[in-house]
């Protein structure tokens, strides 16, 4: 722990007048060094710690630079310190004149950062690259490393859709360039391109993750890079004593925030809380009425209440029911490294098990890894790094919004008094439909007598969750390998060839099991088994060269690489099994022949690669780079494209001008231009593709095969690269001998022959075909600031902080005006030339009509010819939403929609600060997510509208008690969908807590007594603190719809009874012996 | 040392410039592309199963835009927020937005089907693929009949239409226009039917029932011509019917239970059938929705073996209380049930295609008839109305009455006392069976009045159901009369598909 200078400065000043003052004594008969002390420019340092090592012998220099001390002898050894240089030991001189000359430790600056194909030294670096090194990033009690990342780097989105146990998140680096080929980041594991490396990788291995954010950085990975790169480099051994390190936490996580909904007895009581308003409200009263009751229960309304006051046990906590109470999280992991000059290795192990919120949801995960480094002779090194990976991750049959539109009157079994009701067998699973028809008797709510017959109680024809969940097995096994070996050879002084060849394959299994009548009733049991495999072959030969003379310095690299991916898909669908035990496919009578399918398919890339990096005295840095890709994703005569890029730096603070500047540490201006491409489309979108369509014939009905193109894709042979142009201008910028380091980079990146699924004429027979064609434009600000606020002997705080905002245009769409994308419930995703990509679409609503007097007057609306207003699209009606007429005319339709808003953030942050006390540590990372609008479609279910509080509460009642005169009274508006208006939209913007750890490390003299060399302690907490927007009605702001219709990047930000966010709480330990 | 480079560098290059087109040049495995496909007589085959494939496709959807139309079935729910049922409502009141998802897919399917026929057609042509003179006639038949009968429905759905003989691509499509519904008659219906009446077989083998033949190709051709209306295009059409009721192996099917028994799923392909879309349930897939989406909604397993019963297309009361005046119509039973779904709710359900054996949701084994024999001889009366023979009108209508167990009526007096009786008859026979549609269509030409359709499906939606299903209840959006214009009996044009075309102003059709 460094000491802070100035405090530091003030103690010793009390030394030097009293080691003054006794300097003369005799009793100190030693003998007396003394000397200058400068830095490389000759100019004095004022303030050196000069000590006597392993004394407590000590003094600094004076404002001329000048010291004197005594040392007992003369094999004394004298160490120099000065925060910001380099430490130096001297040894006595005989002459007992000492002069140093200190240089600057540029530790901070001189980092060495990974880059496509090779490391650079930070100084260097002329790109955008934001490099995390993994301190203590593997104690956030997360399953994934991309979890781990949230907040923590400027430009890197990290949106945790789904809390389930093991799921994905969605990462952007730098908004979203492509509108219908994937944005997905490319990510490298130790140079090698894995598709799910972020989750393959155990954290405990992780050296550094760098971010490559512009078009020059990623320009050398060329072809797949236009969605930025993650290189994510793995420890690897020392020449050392072998040490052994061992982790583990565990801990419990629980839901943050839960739905609120009304039960069946609470519901009722509103119901009849509201007609008293009613018959307190004149208006109401004056209308009479069949259609104006003041009671608006209904009989099914009436039924479920006595069902639960007559026939339940107790009223049923559905939300409850599918949620686990304390799920556990924990981790275990040991790492052995270790070697001498000629031989080094790593070797890891670790388990990760995680339950999630929801029931069945659970993950583990086994990663190990060995890594060996050999040099075998003076030209030769040699190395292998192997990692086998397995993973378990169950899932749930159904969402948490399954639970929630269920009524508490609904058992989740039957008991003898409604298995006498309905019919049913006491102990089966209760479904809404054997309440059909039923027949009920009863002193209602009112104290009445209700009499009800023939009443359905509630429509749904849906399963009750529970007995779906617990009918339904969902797991996915995954079994990954990553291996590669590497050749060295130094053929030449400078000169360097570097052949990597390797593999990653992943075999997946994905099984699930349905008993009879899981999801509907009737359904038979059926197993669905998908099998995928998929492998990566590459092979790198990479040629190096090195040559500095002078105050030159040249980097140049050469090579080609190969790549082959292989993808192979088998699903078999059995049903009609025996029994309930026996799900397995020796034992199935049928076999569904529609799901049974194969896809079997291979993609390949061929690339020749170079780059150029050339520094003048270090302070004038260029560098170009070029990559061109083959694929054979596309057609004859456009599989090729070319990709290069420039990147330019200057390093201000090294000018003489500047050095005089002793605040100023670091200036670099940066400057970098480049292209890098996209091929993510899928296979074969150059042909019209023949599928299978069978159709039977003959008196008994055989099937007979028939082949015809059916694909929806019409294949378009032209096809060829998007590309994505992006300049990148950056400041860094260090102060205070760098401990508070700023950057700031501005950038603007154009994506044109955009890949563009592009909606074709139905009249070819198809729907889409892939073209080049369109542009997008993103442009934006990131920030970081790194500093250490404090540094004494006990104390230290250090902030890391980023903020960034991204810009996103749509320049262009293959030549219209705008394109229309639908969701899961018709809502709107317009995407609007000049305007972003995506933007939700529909009716602006001011309100609830609220007076019969307001609807009257809606209804009777004229235009200037006398003709009524039409209300195609939302009648007005008392408590239903008062849809806007926005473009005048005399109707209510599809015309008077508009932007209502759109899933990009204006801004995010996130900022860590690390504080250390003595042998306490403690870190905490905020996040911010702000200015992201979200669609909630609960409001679709008019369950949610019942019994959900969010939507009950301050509703409207009569025109007396409005409630807050914008939620809707949810039985008055069947057909005005609200998910089409803005009534829907809410602010998805958000501040969380989201890690949060404390920690202990064992004093030295204790580890030393332990036999151990370090011991840590700590309990670490996600999610501590999270606060939503005031407007935001769901209960994860983060988890967003991302399958069906939600594939498709031009629809994105909708909600619906999202998993709630998990809050977890851990302890652990850290031992390295 | 140096030679050591230059040998790594030159043989690093060799690997690269040999290997690499060869290796960027992918071979699917599990994927077949389109063109060069068809080239064998077995892959042919396959082609032409693929279309009749398509048009089991197109099937599933036909009554939403036809039978849900007309005067025949409603949405029952008329308080339902559910999408489909709202837009059933919206389609079966002529308010049908031109951006309705479900009509674009409606659109796809038939062009799909088109694009795929037109894909197969030029390997028939070739006599170096097929052989055998006779199957390549059958083959070339089989398309030309799929591709007349695709266009007859186009045309009559949405009026001017694009031609598509050949496959194109995306940029080929913006270049073609709307063609004025004559022109898709006289090039593409008329011939292409003609074609195939002449090419295709009169019978097939067991094995092969369900494919095309002469008599199914004629039929169609005789409702194009009684379509186009006019003495000489009824004479036409005389002709061809007159050939199938004289030369065609059909006839009626009699017998106790007959009329029941023609769509029994158990009697498939019987006499009476001249063409039919076929289905299989079970696990193959290629089942039938029909039953699913018919029976009666909330009765859970009752009526449904398994999976959802959907209650879509529910008979109106109008077409019940018709039955329901001659009680001693057999047929009744057949056509519609309705369900007592409690003291006071009863639900009625068409009953047609009841699939007592349904083991999968949505696959049931019911075909879809599109042509049978009973078709063709009410057809002959409505002729027999119009060209001066309305006095002999009823004989062939009655030879249909009598196996209702209904008495005969007749002869009629006038051209007009013909036609309506012909037409109730009609309407009668073939409920539900999409044809009714059709029928309105071909009223408005026959008695000469282009109002007639619309005149009679307001009076049928206000003035008899609008009390039993709207006017009692709080429904979404009731029908309103604005809508029920002459100029709705086309669909419009999907809106994404005038959208997708940025060379070309493709006219949307009036009043949308």
């Amino acid at each position: 722990m460094k000491k802070s200078k100035h405090k530091q400065f003030i103690k010793k000043r009390w030394l030097i007048l009293f080691l003054l003052g006794i300097s003369t004594s005799p009793i100190f008969s030693q003998i007396k060094i003394s000397g200058t002390i400068t830095d490389i420019n000759n100019e004095p340092l004022i303030g050196v710690n000069i000590t006597v090592k392993g004394t407590r012998i000590g003094t600094i220099s004076d404002f001329n630079g000048k010291y004197s001390i005594e040392v007992p002898n003369k094999q004394s050894i004298i160490v120099f310190s000065y925060i910001g240089y380099k430490t130096i030991e001297k040894s006595v001189p005989s002459s007992g004149q000492l002069n140093v000359i200190m240089e600057e430790e540029t530790q901070s600056i001189e980092e060495v950062v990974v880059v496509a194909y090779g490391t650079q030294k930070k100084s260097h670096l002329t790109g955008a690259v934001s490099s995390l090194k993994n301190e203590k990033l593997d104690e956030i009690p997360v399953s994934r490393v991309d979890k781990a990342l949230q907040g923590k780097i400027a430009g890197l989105q990290i949106n945790n859709v789904n809390p389930e146990a093991g799921a994905a998140p969605k990462i952007r680096v730098r908004g979203m360039g492509s509108i219908s080929a994937s944005n997905d980041p490319l990510v490298v594991v130790d140079g090698f391109p894995i598709p799910d490396g972020l989750s393959m990788i155990s954290m405990g291995d992780v050296q550094s993750i760098e971010v490559l954010k512009d078009a020059s950085s990623a320009a050398l990975y060329g072809s797949r890079a236009a969605g930025g790169v993650i290189l994510i480099t793995t420890k690897s051994g020392e020449a050392n004593k072998p040490k052994y390190n061992f982790k583990m936490y565990s801990g419990i996580r629980n839901a943050l925030k839960l739905p609120d909904m009304l039960s069946t007895e609470e519901y009722t009581a509103l119901l009849f809380r509201e007609a008293e308003m009613r018959k307190q409200d004149p208006t109401v009263n004056g209308i009479a009425t069949e259609t104006m009751a003041f009671n608006k229960i209904t009989e099914p309304e009436k039924a479920a209440y006595l069902i639960l006051k007559y026939y339940d046990d107790q009223p049923t906590d559905w939300v409850d029911e599918g949620l686990r109470n304390n799920g556990t999280m924990q981790s275990y992991q040991l790492t052995v490294s270790g070697g001498d000059k000629n031989l080094k290795y790593f070797v890891s192990g670790n388990y990760i098990g995680e339950e999630g919120i929801m029931r069945n949801s659970t993950y583990d995960k086994f990663t190990f890894r060995a890594k060996v480094d050999a040099k075998l002779s003076k030209i030769a090194t040699i190395g292998v790094n192997l990692s086998p990976n397995y993973s378990h991750q169950q899932r749930p049959a159904v969402d948490l919004t399954d639970y929630m539109r269920f009524p508490s009157w609904l058992p989740i079994r039957h008991n003898e008094a409604t298995a006498a009701l309905t019919g049913k067998v006491a102990g089966d699973y209760a479904q809404p439909i054997d309440f059909n028809g039923i027949s009920i008797s009863g002193i209602g709510y009112d104290n009445e007598a209700w009499h009800l017959s023939g009443v359905s109680v509630w429509g749904s024809t849906n399963q009750n969750p529970v007995s779906i969940r617990e009918r339904t097995r969902i797991f996915t096994d995954d079994y990954k390998f990553q291996g590669n070996m590497y050749l060295t050879l130094n053929l030449l002084p400078g000169l360097q060839f570097k052949t990597s060849n390797g593999v990653y394959f992943l075999f997946r299994e994905y099984n699930e099991k349905e008993q009879t009548s899981a999801n509907k009733a009737g359904n038979p049991n059926s197993l669905t088994r998908q099998l995928t495999s998929h492998t990566e072959l590459l092979s790198e030969n990479i040629l190096n060269y090195n040559k500095n003379f002078n105050e030159h310095e040249f980097d140049a690299l050469l090579g080609y690489t190969m790549q082959k991916t292989g993808n192979k898909y088998n699903a078999i669908v059995g049903t009609h099994f025996p029994d309930e035990e026996i799900l397995s496919f020796n034992y199935e009578s049928e076999l569904d022949l529609n799901e049974t399918t194969s896809n079997y398919r291979t993609e390949t890339l061929v690339s020749v690669l170079g780059r150029l990096n050339y520094s003048y005295q270090g302070k004038y840095l260029f560098s170009g780079s070029f990559r061109a890709d083959g694929s054979s994703l596309f057609y004859k005569g456009h599989k090729w494209g070319t990709f290069p890029a420039f990147s330019a730096g200057w390093r201000a603070s090294e000018e003489k001008f500047l050095k005089k500047f002793e605040w100023l540490s670091n200036l670099k201006l940066r400057f970098s231009y480049g292209l890098t491409g996209n091929n993510n489309i899928p296979p074969y979108s150059y042909m019209n593709i023949i599928n299978t369509s069978n159709y039977a014939l003959g008196r008994v009905n055989d099937l007979v095969q028939g082949l015809v193109s059916n694909d929806a894709a019409l294949g378009n042979p032209d096809i060829t690269w998007e590309q994505t142009a992006e300049s990148n201008y950056g400041i860094d910028l260090g102060l205070l001998n760098s401990r508070l380091n700023f950057t700031i980079e501005y950038y603007n990146s154009n994506t044109i022959k955009l890949l563009l699924r592009q909606p074709a004429m139905y009249i070819t027979g198809h729907q889409t075909y892939w073209n080049n064609i369109g542009k997008v434009n993103n442009k934006g600000i990131e920030v970081e600031l790194n500093t250490t606020n404090i540094t004494n002997k006990n104390f230290t705080w250090k902030t890391i902080a980023n903020f960034s905002s991204n810009k996103n245009e749509l320049v262009d769409i293959g030549g219209k005006e705008y394109e229309d994308n639908v969701g899961e419930r018709g809502e709107v995703y317009r995407a609007i030339v000049g305007q972003p990509s995506i933007q939700y679409y529909g009716y602006k609503t001011n309100g609830v009509y609220t007076t019969f007097e307001e609807v009257k007057a809606a209804k009777e609306l004229k235009d200037e010819n006398g003709n009524l207003f039409i209300y195609t699209k939302y009648t007005p009606i008392v408590g239903g939403v008062k849809v806007l007429n926005l473009n005048g005319d005399n109707k209510i339709d599809t015309e008077d929609r508009t932007v209502l808003g759109d899933p990009f953030p204006n801004f995010t942050w996130g900022m860590t600060n690390t504080f250390t006390y003595k042998n306490f540590d403690l870190s905490f990372l905020i996040q911010g997510v702000h200015g992201v609008d979200i669609i909630n479609g609960n409001v679709y279910y008019n369950e949610q509208l019942r019994y959900n509080k969010v939507y009950t509460k301050n509703r409207y009642v009569s025109p007396m008690f409005p409630g807050d005169g914008k939620t809707v009274y949810s039985n008055t508006t069947p057909g005005n969908d609200l998910v089409l208006t803005d009534y829907c939209i809410e602010d998805g913007s958000y501040v969380a807590l989201r890690d949060f750890t404390l920690g202990y490390t064992l004093p030295d003299h204790i580890v030393k007594s332990l036999k151990i060399n370090n011991l840590r302690v700590y309990f670490s907490a996600e999610n501590l603190i999270y606060s939503m927007a005031s407007d935001y009605r769901g209960i994860n702001p983060e988890a967003r719809r991302t399958s069906g219709n939600y594939n498709s990047p031009l629809v994105d930000g909708y909600q619906r009874g999202a998993f709630p966010l998990n809050c977890t709480f851990t302890g652990g330990i850290d031992i390295t012996f | 040392m140096k030679r050591k480079i230059y040998f790594i560098a030159l043989s690093l290059c060799t690997i690269f410039f040999t290997g690499c087109e060869d290796f960027l040049t992918d071979k699917p495995e599990s994927v077949l592309g389109q063109v060069d496909f068809y080239t064998t007589p077995i892959r042919i085959n396959q082609g032409i199963i693929g279309c009749y494939a398509g048009l089991a496709n197109i099937q599933k959807d036909e009554w939403m835009y036809t039978e849900l139309r007309s005067d025949n079935t409603c949405q029952n729910q008329t308080g339902s927020s559910d999408t489909h049922r709202i837009t059933q409502s919206d389609i079966d009141f002529f308010r049908i937005s031109s951006s309705l998802p479900d009509l674009r897919d409606f659109w796809y399917k038939f062009f799909q089907n088109i694009s795929n026929i037109n894909a197969v057609l030029p390997s028939v042509a070739d006599n170096t693929y097929v052989s055998n003179e006779n199957l390549r006639a059958q083959y070339e038949g089989e398309l030309l009949f799929l591709r007349g009968y695709h266009y007859y429905n186009l045309v009559n759905l949405f009026g001017d239409m694009f031609k598509i003989t050949k496959v194109i691509g995306p940029n080929e499509a913006k270049k073609i226009p709307r063609s004025p519904v004559l022109e898709i008659y006289n090039d593409i219906i008329i011939p292409d039917l003609k074609k195939a009446a002449n090419k295709l077989p009169s019978t097939y083998p067991d094995t092969e029932l369900g494919r095309a033949t002469k008599w199914a190709a004629k039929g169609i051709l005789a409702k194009a011509y009684m379509m186009l209306g006019g003495s000489d295009n009824l004479k036409l059409a005389k002709k061809e019917l007159e050939d199938i009721l004289t030369l065609s192996p059909h006839d009626l099917l009699t017998g106790t239970g007959a009329y029941a028994n023609i769509f029994s799923t158990t009697n498939e392909m019987n006499k009476e059938i001249i063409f039919a879309v076929r289905y299989k349930g079970g696990s193959s897939g290629i089942g039938s929705p029909f039953w699913s989406t018919f029976a009666p909604l909330g009765s859970g397993n009752q009526f449904l073996k398994v999976g959802n019963p959907l209650g879509y297309n529910s008979p109106t009361y109008e077409l019940m209380n018709l039955f329901n005046a001659n009680p001693n119509d057999q047929r009744i039973d057949a056509c519609f049930k309705v369900w007592r779904k409690s003291s006071t709710v009863s639900v009625p359900y068409i009953s047609k295609y009841i699939d007592p054996s349904i083991s999968k949701p949505q696959q049931g084994e019911n075909d879809w008839i599109v042509l049978r024999y009973a078709d063709i001889k009410l057809l002959y009366a409505e002729i027999l109305a119009q060209d001066g023979n309305f006095a002999s009108a009823h004989l062939p209508l009655n030879e249909v009455r009598e196996r209702a167990g209904l008495t005969g009526i007749g002869p009629f007096n006038s051209e007009e006392e013909a036609l309506d009786a012909v037409y109730a008859e009609r309407r009668l026979e073939l409920a539900f069976e999409n044809h009714r549609w059709f029928d309105l269509l071909r009223i408005a030409k026959s008695y000469n009045n282009p109002d007639k359709p619309m005149e009679i499906l307001r009076k049928h939606t206000f003035e008899t159901d609008w009390d039993i299903l709207y006017s009692k209840f709080n429904p979404i959006q009731p029908p309103e009369v604005r809508f029920f214009i002459k100029e709705r009996l086309l669909l419009p044009i999907p809106q994404a598909e005038r959208d997708s075309n940025n060379e070309l102003e493709i006219p949307q059709n009036p009043s949308y």
